[in-house]
């Protein structure tokens, strides 16, 4: 009898266990990171009797939770790649939305400024149409400097989520150190039982910092994790925990540098390692994309300076003097490390802005010579102790560096920001060319000088008019041509017998102008090239300022300026359309990780309830057998009245 | 496979934002009417589009220079017409003036005429464009192109001719310089011109005819009687190269040298002479002004008038250079007109052809977007209502 009685005490004491967890169970079905507890039966060890081992009941073996941390491992890992994805893919789209405006973008303006350049051409001397190419180009240059602040803001909301991020990495590795501790003192207690809340919360805390950063967890035996984040940095180790700090970029302050403390406050940049989480999505961002765009951008508006500024120096302007800077110049800029202990200055040029890549150049000293290379490319070159010609760069350094002292070239980086329309009176601009061609009346035949276009303003204004001369025999017997004199002299050859139709030379000494020579002149005619003293009509150089809009100037001259902004446009459209598919997958992969965990360690409702019936069926049966034992009892003291 | 509450729900919801996503998508299409919102959209096509976007800007600028080169051409058109007009009034006074029936009061009166015409040349030759340019003075357009200096005129411009870019690949001359215009014509018949010196005492009436292209030397021919009732002699001689021919001159008959013939009508006197010059480039003020002094100085009869009837029989072989000469310049202008024409309707037909490129690449397919729209809300419908469903689905409902 007593024997039932116990049976049935511990088959309700176990129940009620079995019901509590399920009710344990109930309750989380929405708490994050639960996993779902089951109680182990087993049953009390039988005491021996004659006949046999009767049964003693039952009790919990123990409460283990429904995980597996390969799936966790999963889970975080493939929410690292996710998140690293969707973070890039969305501050891609911010930039791609940035560049898309159509209307009143860069690439309107462009449109603008070169016809506001046509109307000039179309009427060279009147200053309502100079007037408004000033407005376009001061315009298209606020494009660019807007531009540019858009992606230096793009810059600064990046610091700003990466110090937040930082923020909650070491508040998760200082509550993972914490838990590390609790879990080994909470399983001593229990005398070896999982303490599974912990352990899930701890799961948890793993799952959200994979959010954030990839991670490599590993499990001691007493139960602890030790967190590894770059190439293998500890974050934490049991109970200690390290912090992630960010530094000023080595070459430039505000490209901030992520860092880990390691022992005696030893802070070593991890900022190349970091691998998955929102984190790499930020900086492979920052690093890749905006840079580039920013390069690009910045080394257009550095192109438009250069080749608008040579042409418009070939130029007249409305008083007659040669042209000037119609854009104020933009400097290359060679940024030197913060670290550096030598003495040494880098200086950088633009020799062929046609050459000019929209890339960096570390320049680093290895004690006996300079290395460049090439941030895009990866490609080396040992210049020795400089100076060099690279890429359309000159690029020179002064002595007194010392071992691992270097420098970051950047032909362009921030140049959109520099852009600036240098003149401001309209009289400036150079819309005339500066030479004049003439044939007077009193020629017999009918010689002319068709065009005259100078390349350079070598020898530009000439001293005196010069004046060509043909003769049948200017070259010698039976070879005509014109003799020079004047300003320039020499001769050129010319034979009206078959080059009437047009002959162009090159005069080097008077701006390597090309002329284009035709007609038949008779002996002794001759033919005039003089300075254009009072062309406020000649539209030449205002033609050729339009010309540029078709001609290929930058990048290799493969592209023009429309061209290159086209290019930055669709390069940043097509990353950010990879980014976004790569999101997709890796969400999807995320999603499938999640679903298999959740499908293991997830609480089910109705798998709950149907646990409740059938904890509460064994618990009412256990309870009729104390009834049960209670009338046998009573049978029996009856049977003694 | 178990499947967790949360999972279950969490299934649900991710499936309803996953259609509004693709149905605000749509929408956005549906309410811009275009394909492409952003570059990531379609990177090569928003490439595509900011290409035909600045060649539209392009095609929309040659038509404005299209425009001013219309507006320039047929203003150097007009001035072109109206200073052949004026030249032939001249020719025609010319003609008139030269007519025995004439009194030196009704020439004075033509000479008058003829130098007011003048001055109406040099006023058309001075026009200035709507901006205030002087057409006709080259690049110096701020300067008036001829002015009357003394009893000349003078060129003030220079020789630049003003082109304008019409196409992607076509610049066009739109003004050309007075320099050519104006003083680009010969003298006489373009070939040579005679001139009758004011000494001459006889009244010869001068006929010239010749079959060559140009007559390489400027010739005197002069006449000798030794004494009165000798035969007259005349002999010719170039300035260049001397002595050409001798001979006995007839009444009546032709004088012939170097491709030349001259018949002399009239009596000659002993020492008489008549020059045979090249032509040369003459600004049409200076001519037209010659006439008028010729037929003020030419007011006499006898010698004076036979030399005037010489003079203003080459006046009149000038004023054909002349009006030639204008006429091949208002060809030139009519042949880039008719170029302007041909580049405006290829602008246009461009224009035309942009805007469909644009079009195919970027306007919305309304059929396709608007059924994309309703099969997209139905899934949304769907999943919703499943949702729902399931999520009434729970043995707890059963657990009475």
């Amino acid at each position: 009898m007593p024997n039932v009685l116990n049976v049935a005490t511990s088959g309700l004491l176990t129940m009620q266990k079995a019901l509590a967890t399920t009710g344990h169970n109930i309750a989380n079905v929405s708490t994050e990171g639960y996993s779902r507890q089951t109680v182990t039966f087993e049953s009390r060890e039988a005491g021996a009797g004659s006949g046999g081992f009767v049964g003693n009941g039952v009790r919990t073996a123990t409460i283990v939770r429904a995980y597996d941390a390969f799936l966790g491992k999963e889970l975080r890992d493939t929410t690292s790649a996710a998140k690293h994805f969707e973070v890039f893919s969305q501050m891609a789209g911010k930039l791609d939305d940035l560049l898309a405006e159509q209307d009143g973008g860069v690439a309107t303006q462009f449109e603008r400024l070169f016809s506001s350049i046509q109307d000039v051409s179309n009427n060279p001397s009147a200053t309502p149409e100079r007037q408004v190419l000033l407005g376009e180009a001061r315009a298209l240059v606020t494009q660019f400097n807007q531009l540019d602040t858009a992606l230096a803001s793009m810059n600064d909301q990046i610091n700003v989520r990466l110090e937040s991020m930082v923020q909650e990495i070491n508040a998760i590795a200082k509550n993972v150190a914490l838990i590390n501790d609790k879990i080994d003192s909470a399983r001593a207690a229990a005398g070896g039982q999982p303490p599974n809340d912990l352990l899930d919360k701890r799961d948890l805390l793993l799952q959200q910092l994979s959010e954030y950063i990839g991670v490599t967890v590993t499990e001691q035996s007493n139960g602890a994790v030790n967190i590894l984040v770059g190439t293998g940095q500890p974050l934490v180790v049991g109970t200690r925990f390290e912090s992630l700090s960010l530094g000023p970029g080595r070459y430039d302050p505000v490209a901030f540098e992520v860092e880990i403390e390691q022992a005696a406050g030893n802070s070593v940049p991890i900022t190349e390692a970091v691998s998955g989480g929102a984190m790499q999505g930020l900086l492979r961002f920052r690093d890749e994309t905006l840079s580039s765009a920013r390069h690009e951008v910045g080394l257009l508006a550095t192109g438009v300076t250069e080749t608008f500024n040579a042409q418009h120096k070939l130029g007249l302007d409305l008083s007659g003097t040669a042209g000037g800077n119609f854009f104020a110049p933009i400097a290359p800029v060679a940024a030197s490390d913060y670290q550096n202990t030598g003495t040494s200055v880098a200086t950088v040029s633009i020799s062929n802005i046609a050459e000019v890549q929209p890339t960096d150049y570390k320049l680093y000293y290895n004690g006996t010579a300079w290395q460049l290379t090439n941030q895009t490319s990866g490609e080396t070159n040992n210049i020795g102790l400089g100076p060099i010609t690279i890429d359309g760069l000159t690029i020179g350094v002064t002595a007194g560096a010392n071992i691992g002292d270097s420098y970051l070239i950047r032909p362009a980086y921030r140049a959109a920001s520099a852009f600036r329309v240098e003149i401001t009176q309209t009289s400036k601009i150079a819309a005339a060319a500066p030479l004049v061609a003439s044939a007077p009346i009193t020629n017999q035949g009918d010689a002319t000088i068709n065009s005259i276009e100078n390349a350079n303003m070598t020898g530009i204004p000439v001293a005196a008019d010069v004046t060509l001369t043909y003769s049948a025999s200017a070259l010698g017997a039976g070879q005509p041509g014109f003799t020079l004199s004047g300003g320039v002299t020499g001769t050129i050859a010319y034979d009206p017998a078959n080059e009437s139709g047009g002959k162009t030379v090159t005069l080097a000494n008077l701006g390597g102008s090309s002329l284009q020579l035709a007609g038949v002149p008779a002996e002794g005619d001759v033919l005039t090239i003089a300075n254009n003293t009072s062309g406020g009509g000649d539209n030449r150089n205002a033609l050729r300022l339009s010309g540029l809009q078709s001609t290929g100037l930058l990048l290799n001259s493969a592209a023009s300026y429309q061209a290159m902004y086209a290019s930055t446009v669709s390069a940043v459209g097509i990353q950010t359309r990879q980014a976004t598919t790569s999101a997709e997958t890796q969400s999807t992969l995320q999603a499938q990780a999640n679903q298999s965990l959740n499908s293991l360690a997830g609480v089910n409702l109705d798998e709950e309830a149907a646990n409740l019936l059938k904890f509460q069926q064994a618990y009412q049966a256990t309870a009729q057998m104390v009834a049960t034992a209670n009338e046998m009892f009573n049978t029996l003291l009856s049977a003694f009245r | 496979m178990r499947i967790s509450s949360i999972e279950q729900f969490q299934q649900g919801i991710d499936s309803i934002l996953n259609q509004q996503a693709k149905l605000n998508q749509t929408q956005l299409q549906l309410a811009t009417g275009k394909k492409v919102l952003k570059p990531s959209d379609d990177p090569a096509v928003a490439t595509q589009l900011l290409n035909l976007s600045s060649l539209k800007a392009n095609n929309l600028q040659y038509d404005r220079n299209i425009n001013t080169a219309l507006n320039e051409l047929e203003l150097q058109e007009s001035v072109l017409a109206s200073s052949g007009n004026v030249l032939q009034r001249v020719r025609e006074l010319v003609i008139q003036a030269n007519n025995a029936t004439q009194s030196p009061q009704t020439r004075e009166a033509i000479a008058d005429e003829i130098s007011n015409l003048a001055n109406e040349l040099l006023q058309l030759a001075n026009t200035k464009s709507p901006s205030g340019e002087y057409i006709f003075a080259g690049y110096n357009s701020r300067t008036p192109a001829f002015a009357k200096s003394g009893a000349d005129f003078v060129y003030q411009g220079d020789q630049g001719q003003r082109l304008l870019q019409v196409s992607e690949d076509t610049q066009l001359a739109v003004r050309d310089n007075g320099a050519d215009v104006f003083q680009g014509m010969s003298t006489g018949d373009g070939r040579f011109l005679l001139e009758t010196p004011a000494s001459n005492t006889g009244d010869g009436l001068v006929k010239m005819s010749s079959t060559i292209d140009a007559i390489s030397d400027n010739y005197t021919i002069t006449f000798i009687q030794a004494n009165p009732g000798d035969p007259l002699l005349y002999s010719v001689s170039g300035e260049d190269v001397g002595a050409v021919a001798t001979g006995t001159f007839a009444a009546g008959e032709a004088i012939n040298f170097n491709g030349i013939s001259i018949e002399i009508d009239g009596t000659l006197e002993n020492g008489d002479s008549y020059q045979i010059n090249r032509s040369v480039r003459q600004d049409v003020f200076q001519s037209v002004q010659a006439i008028a002094n010729a037929l003020l100085a030419g007011t006499e009869t006898g010698a004076k008038s036979s030399k005037l009837a010489n003079d203003l029989g080459q006046s009149i072989s000038t004023m054909d250079q002349a009006l030639e000469h204008l006429q091949s310049r208002r060809t030139i202008v009519g042949n880039r007109l008719q170029a302007l024409d041909t580049r405006a309707s290829e602008n246009a037909d461009g224009l035309v052809r942009l805007e469909r490129q644009t079009s195919e690449l970027n306007d919305l397919d309304f059929a396709e977007a608007v059924s994309r729209l309703n099969l997209q809300t139905t899934a949304l419908q769907a999943a919703q209502q499943s949702y729902i469903k399931i999520q009434g689905l729970s043995l707890f409902n059963y657990l009475r």
